[in-house]
């Protein structure tokens, strides 16, 4: 098995639930795969996105690329549905004035089938998630 | 299109018509409560306001609390080694300190911990939830009121020192245009002193049901024009 980007939509990944929505800059800009692009929160924290594999995945490094983001939270779901989300990361974030925040995490115990990010807390009004990697493995399909 | 959200603190003294104003607005000119009551615990006001000249709008999420602010603003006081920023400024008199060894346990202790007087740091969490993360300000005075003027720039301090870093659009409102003749503030002086703090001026008599929109629809406005302002600094990154 190689390792692949499993948060990219040409492998069937989707964003299936953001609490903000430009039409302009829409969540599926996070896992485009182009860094250009970017899903904008539109005013009030927390914020979170979902983030859903359709398959059984292994996660061994995120990486996050955004800006304004101060604390972030990650929690996963090995369910078949959006549920029963456990608690995963959290990290406090740096700003740099005029440069992309590019978080990165190596992961334990990666298993899942959804990603929940939630945006607790940001630097300014509004915060952008650029986007979203996880390298790693896909293990099964869902029954 | 975009639909924006926007936390907006209504802050000023008690009885300029804090609340009255956030219900004429929510009720579209429909209410006005005749009879005075002390605002004890947050009220929350949601609107949706259309930004013109463009499809987008942006929800008001209106908090309103009122009187007992001056109570947690003496808190703040008391407690200043925590937030020494605003300490300096408060044109508050300072409380003796029997009003400090009163108010500290008896407060922590309706909080539901164990606060020594000693320790005023513990205070912290006594302020109200309503100041946290503001996104937008409306800041109300009477204008028959000369004190509930000049308290203003102690409360834009205080809501301004929630994001420090961040710049906090806001409107000043000057209310009860309707007692001409107990006007206490003159609007020339009023305007001056809000151009200085980079704030939008208006008067509005909600009793008459006399411009109470213009200030929201203001905040709408500066609230997204920030929005668009963010936007392009994303773009700009690479």
């Amino acid at each position: 098995m190689r390792k692949i980007n499993l948060c990219s939509s040409s492998e069937g990944t989707e964003v299936i639930l953001a609490t903000s929505s430009d039409e302009k800059h829409p969540p599926e800009n996070i896992i485009d795969g182009n860094p250009e692009t970017f899903w904008t929160t539109t005013g009030m924290f927390p914020q979170e996105f979902i983030i859903c594999f359709h398959k059984h995945v292994r996660i061994e490094r995120l990486v996050i690329q955004s800006y304004f983001v101060r604390t972030l939270r990650i929690e996963k779901s090995t369910s078949k549905e959006p549920i029963d989300f456990e608690p995963w990361i959290e990290r406090d974030l740096v700003h740099k004035e005029g440069q992309l925040q590019n978080e990165e995490i190596m992961t334990r115990d990666g298993h899942a089938t959804h990603l929940r990010f939630i945006i607790i807390s940001a630097f300014d009004h509004f915060a952008s998630v650029h986007s979203v990697s996880a390298e790693g493995l896909a293990v099964s399909n869902l029954s | 299109m975009v639909k924006l959200a926007a936390k907006c603190i209504l802050a000023g003294d008690p009885a300029v018509g804090k609340t009255a104003l956030a219900q004429i607005f929510r009720s579209d000119g429909a209410h006005f409560q005749k009879n005075y009551t002390l605002t004890t615990g947050v009220d929350l006001v949601v609107k949706t306001v259309p930004v013109s000249d463009t499809g987008d709008s942006v929800e008001l999420f209106i908090f309103d609390s009122a009187g007992k602010e001056m109570f947690s603003e003496m808190l703040d006081k008391l407690g200043a080694p925590w937030r020494p920023h605003s300490k300096a400024h408060l044109p508050l008199p300072p409380p003796g300190p029997s009003l400090g060894s009163a108010l500290g346990p008896a407060h922590a202790a309706a909080r539901g911990f164990s606060g020594s007087p000693s320790h005023p740091h513990r205070i912290q969490l006594a302020v109200p939830s309503k100041w946290e993360s503001p996104n937008v300000l409306c800041l109300v005075y009477d204008v028959t009121n000369e004190q509930s003027f000049t308290n203003c720039s102690k409360w834009l301090e205080k809501a301004r020192s929630q994001i420090p870093d961040t710049s906090l659009p806001g409107v000043l409102v000057g209310n009860k245009t309707d007692l001409a003749g107990r006007r206490a503030v003159d609007s020339a002086r009023a305007q001056a002193w809000a151009l200085g703090q980079g704030l939008e001026c208006f008067e509005t008599s909600v009793k008459e049901m006399e411009n109470y929109e213009a200030p929201f629809y203001c905040l709408a406005k500066r609230f997204h024009h920030l929005y668009w302002e963010k936007v392009e600094v994303f773009q700009a990154l690479l």
